[in-house]
């Protein structure tokens, strides 16, 4: 999709990364250990793209953290990982070895603040820096196979003509284990034009 | 659509006549409204009941002047961020284990701090602020309890493999103290057996006591006046002594126990099958305590191992010693005797002994045997082996290898003549009649002397010369020994 001009896309990477950035920061303090995140890809696409994105590189399980946010943009976030192994990632932040199979509660509420202090500072970053408001909602951790990804994460029932997904990949290292995951923006398109203004007047204000 | 329409209209309907306010004092669970500045500008009765404070001392203020000092950064960053920011907010048991000051009162009236996770949102459309406190303590309970009965079975799995990999019991048992001691921080375990005679307790294995304490507790008599230990093991149950300043029975250990930083002492026998009590699992913490009920439960399950591998043991001992003696005479046989032997020949090699192999053949046992029967026979040769091993320092060897045949290593001698001494006196013992009911039985017996290294310098060499020399002396009239010149 070519919403965005190349350098917006740039600039978009750039804030993404930012607010990944900030968000090691504030996870790296909680947990008194160094948490390393990246962001290798960032995309937009379509809903049936991603869809193909996560099947192709995502297991059939699925553990993640839901967000809906209002202001600027409007949508939902997400963070996205391999069922099996996000239990792994709760357990090297909390510093347990030893664990159940299967998650419990309080590992549950554990990934949901992993998951929303991620985007909320993807999220704040974007606003702060475009100079835009943005409210997140409370988070909420879920898992779901694969095949019933589309219908957790979309916005409306099955309008996927009014929805963009920016697809952000993003790598976790910490002492002990790194994983792969992604975080999900989907936008409501009816509010992509003010998120396109704020990006020009930001790198109108550069030059 | 129509239907749905209806319904939302009557839902509204309702919700007018709805107090609000009645709704949220209601809810099982801490709710706090906050404006924009922070500040509370409503809470429920659970959040003024579980802090202590009425509403008038909470309403006004904001959460950091209110609670101040005790809050963590964490929280007052969430709260600002909700607030001002409009980001929503969730604070996880896991990630924060203090939160709010939140107390819950206990079935004995007593304060306990509750386990809670926080819920920070902004509603829409409005400047304010939900904060919703979650009493977590029961997920929290569940949640100890899962990870406790997982360690509990990584370290049963761990010494179950020990236990069948078949490595000592010493390394067994150890591992199980220490499984104990790592699963109830603050305390030492130990291992007790009792005494062949079952009169005395003994520590078998205290990987974390002091040498002395164990060598002190030697002999811990089993009496009804016995401490926790000994007490355990009569009355085959669980037996706890939350503080051994509080127990008369433990008035002669106490000064020594207290030097160990030990307080308490929890005992659990050790039931083998047949509920033969066959030890005891001691742990002893180092402040007065009593056991709960996952503790109790462990203690069960590692005295439960402790049996299992105490019986292996006993089996497998069994085993190897059925496999090296005569079940009759419980003798040393062939295999036993060959190995005895070969050991001693290298020793005698090494250090330059000498030493003696005796083959005795009973005379006139056949006899015996077609008169009387094989019953009487066998009784025979019972007390006839009795008769021989009580002639032998412990050192030497006697061993059965045929019906009436034996060999008797002498494990050094200094003189030829030396073993021709204790030959006579075997013939006398063994030519002694043995009364059996009504019967006198009596045989007497052949014995033919080998001497390493004069009569030969290999085991087969020395058993073959005595051998013969014991045919010498049957040849020459019986009832003597004979050496082959």
């Amino acid at each position: 999709m070519d919403l965005f001009s190349a350098d917006e896309h740039d600039l978009i990477v750039e804030l993404m990364n930012l607010g990944v950035g900030r968000a090691a920061n504030a996870l790296s303090q909680l947990v008194n250990d160094e948490v390393l995140l990246s962001v290798p890809r960032v995309e937009f696409i379509s809903v049936p793209e991603a869809q193909a994105a996560f099947r192709k590189d995502l297991p059939s399980f699925l553990a993640g953290v839901l967000q809906d946010f209002e202001g600027f943009i409007n949508g939902r976030a997400a963070l996205l990982f391999p069922e099996a192994r996000s239990l792994e990632l709760v357990n090297a932040m909390i510093g347990e070895e030893l664990s159940a199979d299967e998650i419990t509660e309080l590992e549950q509420e554990t990934l949901a603040e992993l998951g929303n202090i991620l985007l909320n500072h993807c999220l704040a970053t974007l606003a702060n820096q475009l100079k835009q408001q943005v409210q997140t909602d409370i988070p909420k951790a879920f898992s779901v196979s694969a095949a019933d990804l589309p219908s957790t994460l979309s916005l409306y029932d099955s309008d996927n003509e009014n929805t963009l997904v920016m697809l952000v990949q993003i790598d976790f290292s910490l002492r002990h284990s790194a994983l792969r995951g992604y975080l999900a923006f989907i936008i409501d398109l009816r509010s992509a034009d003010t998120f396109i203004t704020a990006l020009r007047s930001y790198l109108a204000e550069l030059l | 659509m129509h239907q749905t329409e209806l319904q939302s209209a009557c839902l509204s309907d309702s919700l007018e006549n709805l107090d609000c306010t009645e709704l949220l004092h209601s809810l099982d669970g801490g709710v706090l409204l906050l404006d924009d500045e922070c500040r509370i500008i409503f809470c429920n009765r659970w959040f003024s009941r579980h802090t202590g404070l009425t509403e008038q001392q909470i309403v006004g203020h904001t959460i950091e002047s209110r609670f101040s000092a005790q809050l963590p950064l964490a929280l007052l960053d969430a709260i600002e961020s909700g607030c001002r920011l409009r980001m929503g907010r969730i604070l996880s048991h896991q990630l924060h284990k203090r939160l709010l000051p939140l107390w819950r009162r206990g079935p004995g009236g007593e304060q306990t701090p509750l386990y809670q996770s926080i819920l920070i949102k902004p509603l829409s459309h409005s400047n304010l602020t939900l904060v919703q406190c979650l009493d977590i303590t029961n997920a929290v309970k569940r949640e100890q309890h899962l990870r406790a009965s997982e360690r509990i079975l990584r370290l049963e799995r761990s010494v179950l493999e020990l236990i069948a990999t078949g490595d000592s019991l010493e390394e067994v048992l150890l591992q199980l103290c220490n499984t104990v001691e790592s699963l109830v921080p603050g305390a030492s375990a130990a291992i007790l057996l009792p005494d062949e005679s079952g009169r005395r307790l003994h520590i078998k294995s205290a990987p974390n006591l002091p040498g002395h304490f164990l060598q002190r507790r030697e002999g811990l008599g089993l009496t009804a006046e016995g401490t926790t230990c000994a007490q355990a093991y009569l009355s085959r149950g669980l037996t706890i002594c939350p503080d051994i300043h509080q127990d008369n029975n433990w008035n002669h250990w106490r000064d020594q126990a207290q030097r160990y930083g030990i307080a308490a002492c929890w005992a659990q026998p050790i039931i083998a099958a047949y509920d033969e009590v066959i030890g005891v699992f001691a742990c002893y913490p180092h402040n007065p305590a009593v056991p709960d009920d996952t503790q109790r439960q462990l203690l069960q399950r590692m005295a439960h191992l402790a049996a299992i591998a105490m019986e292996r043991h006993k089996r497998i001992e069994r085993i190897r010693f059925l496999a090296m003696h005569d079940p009759l005479t419980g003798l040393p046989n062939r295999s036993l005797l060959n190995e005895h032997l070969g050991r001693n020949l290298r020793r005698a090699h090494r250090e330059g002994n000498q030493f003696a192999l005796m083959f005795i053949d009973l005379d006139g046992f056949k006899q015996i045997n077609d008169l009387h029967g094989h019953d009487a026979g066998d009784d025979l040769l019972s007390v006839l082996s009795g008769r021989i091993t009580e002639q032998l320092r412990g050192t030497d060897t006697c061993a059965r290898i045929g019906g009436d045949e034996f060999v008797v290593m002498l494990e050094t001698v200094t003189t030829t003549e030396a073993s021709e001494q204790v030959a006579e006196k075997l013939l006398e013992f063994l030519s002694r009649p043995v009364k059996r009911g009504q019967l006198q039985l009596q045989v007497s017996a052949s014995i033919g002397i080998a001497l390493y290294p004069q009569d030969g310098s290999s085991a087969d060499a020395l058993l073959t010369r005595a051998d013969d020399a014991m045919y010498r002396a049957k040849a020459l009239g019986k009832n003597r020994w004979h050496r082959l010149d």
